[in-house]
């Protein structure tokens, strides 16, 4: 009989569930905001540490994920702010059938989400490129641009930021080491990266100043302004047709946005006075 | 003739102790156990989009929403531009074309048993900063407008406060040149900027700057316990996001030219006064 009443008292006891680290679903629909990832401005000292896989092993038994910590939680991208052409020099609105010759290198865009449905992303990211987007225009699709370097509105890619963190070894010293490391925070709760690649297939470099889909823009400062969202763009429906607002996240819907600025400035190079800052070349 | 108590007595307390044990085991569909994150959401500095009228009119549909739920209009990062009215670094300290004050609008996920805010947000501009130059102190700027040390206080944020299908925002934010102007040209702490293209950079985090980490006579990072050591006994790296302490981070980017007073364009484009006193 006691024995009876102590297994059963222990069984009881056994399942009190301590309510840390259980969340419920069922709240509102879109948990996680949308963000895009840039790379904190990392002490020259612990990207060395994060890249050095003997101090990693040492702390590794102390500390949960050793050196990981100083490591950038981002693949290499594109700062945002100002982009200046190659070496620093000024990029160029060209002749007709010259290309920029600094036009900035082909970059690829990430941003993430914190949605889970199981192991898997719960939403899709959409991204679209804007040029000189106004905060208070009526029409924002009308500033989507550089189609032919990323189509607009469409599915990023997912990718495993740990895919760059495969250790190698020294052919000379037979030691490991890291080429390059990224690792996801480990405080924060995981989320998957998508990848948004500026690209046209067809060159290595996107022409800021001569190619927003085949069109140059004006000589003067310009805006980029990437956008991504964590619902399909918005779609307006008039008299049973429904019509694409690319560039429009869609609020009603629940969805989250972020974006990340680009400013660049074209000089005029078909302008003799100006022609000379530029380097301009042929279309290959 | 009822049974002895003795006899239905174990039998009972077994089926009572297999009942309730039975009642006990929760179904797991719909729960997530997670491991233990200090830090589990993300600071995100957010802002305003154009939206249209049909975008806005099926925000409408939704219950207590007239137009779609999105934070309040300010300043937006990137180009930062006014209609003919030129930004210029002025001989008489003042630039009449300055910005007005405005805000940074930020949010983060994490809250309390009660539900209130937990995390201490701070922010940092840095000024031109080249990337891989240190230390980053050398590019912090602003502070007259901005203190590092300033955590960014609740905001009104209207129907933002709880947007359709998400979490309340919890939305806060910081108030740059609430009683003056913000003069990005002429006064970075009481210094003029040189003429020309100006990158300025925020970085935002939900951790306290870090202290740095101690080195090993060996270079490798010092251990105290299940953390890495700091260095208390030295300055915290104001504008460097704690990674290493679990700290989230985001980052926005301004651009603005400003333009030479005593130029000929300068001339025809600067509207600058004297500092009066």
């Amino acid at each position: 009989m006691k024995r009876c009443i102590a297994t059963t008292l222990i069984l009881l006891a056994a399942c009190i569930v301590p309510d840390r680290g259980i969340s419920f679903e069922g709240g509102p629909e879109n948990e996680g905001a949308v963000r895009i990832l840039q790379r904190a401005p990392l002490p020259e000292q612990w990207e060395a540490w994060c890249l050095d896989r003997d101090a990693d092993i040492a702390v590794s038994e102390a500390i949960d994920g050793g050196t990981g910590v100083f490591c950038h939680s981002v693949e290499e991208t594109r700062s945002g702010g100002l982009i200046r052409g190659e070496g620093g020099e000024a990029m160029c609105v060209c002749p007709a059938g010259q290309r920029d010759l600094r036009a900035p290198e082909l970059w690829t865009i990430y941003a993430e989400d914190p949605d889970l449905e199981g192991d898997d992303p719960a939403d899709v990211l959409y991204g679209v490129l804007l040029l000189d987007p106004d905060p208070v225009s009526n029409e924002p699709s009308a500033a989507v641009a550089y189609e032919n370097y990323l189509e607009p509105c469409a599915p990023g890619r997912v990718v495993d930021p740990l895919s760059v963190t495969e250790p190698m070894r020294d052919m000379a010293s037979g030691a490991l080491f890291y080429p390059s490391r990224v690792e996801p925070p480990l405080a924060r709760n995981d989320a998957w990266q998508w990848a948004f690649r500026l690209d046209d297939a067809a060159s290595a470099r996107v022409d800021l100043c001569n190619d927003d889909n085949g069109s140059s823009v004006g000589p003067g400062l310009h805006n980029l302004q990437f956008m991504v969202t964590d619902r399909p763009f918005f779609r307006a429906v008039r008299d049973d047709v429904e019509r694409l607002q690319c560039g429009v996240p869609d609020v009603a819907a629940g969805a989250t946005y972020a974006v990340i600025n680009y400013v660049f400035e074209c000089v005029d190079g078909t302008n003799e006075a100006t022609a000379d800052q530029c380097d301009c070349g042929e279309v290959e | 003739m009822s049974t002895p108590r003795a006899a239905r007595s174990p039998r009972r307390v077994a089926l009572l102790g297999f009942g309730l044990v039975g009642a006990c085991i929760i179904p797991d569909t719909n729960i997530q156990v997670q491991p233990n994150r200090t830090n589990p959401g993300t600071v995100r500095i957010v802002q305003a989009v154009a939206l249209t009228s049909e975008a806005n009119d099926a925000c409408a549909e939704a219950p207590g929403f007239q137009v779609c739920p999105i934070p309040p209009d300010t300043v937006v990062p990137g180009l930062i531009e006014v209609e003919n009215q030129a930004f210029c670094v002025c001989e008489g300290g003042r630039d009449a074309n300055a910005l007005g004050g405005f805000d940074i609008f930020v949010e983060d996920p994490d809250v309390d048993e009660d539900g209130e805010p937990r995390d201490t947000l701070l922010g940092a501009f840095l000024l031109d900063a080249v990337e891989g130059q240190e230390p980053l102190s050398q590019f912090l700027a602003y502070t007259n407008y901005f203190p590092t040390n300033r955590p960014a206080q609740p905001a009104v944020a209207g129907t933002y406060e709880q947007p359709i299908e998400r979490p309340p925002t919890n939305l806060r934010s910081w108030t740059l040149g609430a009683d003056t102007t913000v003069d990005l040209c002429n006064d970075n702490n009481g210094t003029p900027l040189s003429p020309g293209l100006h990158s300025l950079r925020l970085v935002v985090t939900d951790r306290p700057w870090p202290f740095p980490v101690e080195e090993e006579p060996d270079g490798r990072p010092s251990v105290d316990g299940d953390q890495f050591a700091r260095d208390e006994q030295q300055e915290p790296l104001v504008g460097l996001p704690d990674t290493v302490g679990g700290a989230s981070f985001d980052v926005v980017d301004f651009v603005f030219r400003c333009v030479d007073e005593t130029t000929e364009e300068g001339a025809n484009v600067c509207n600058c006064e004297e500092v009066s006193g």
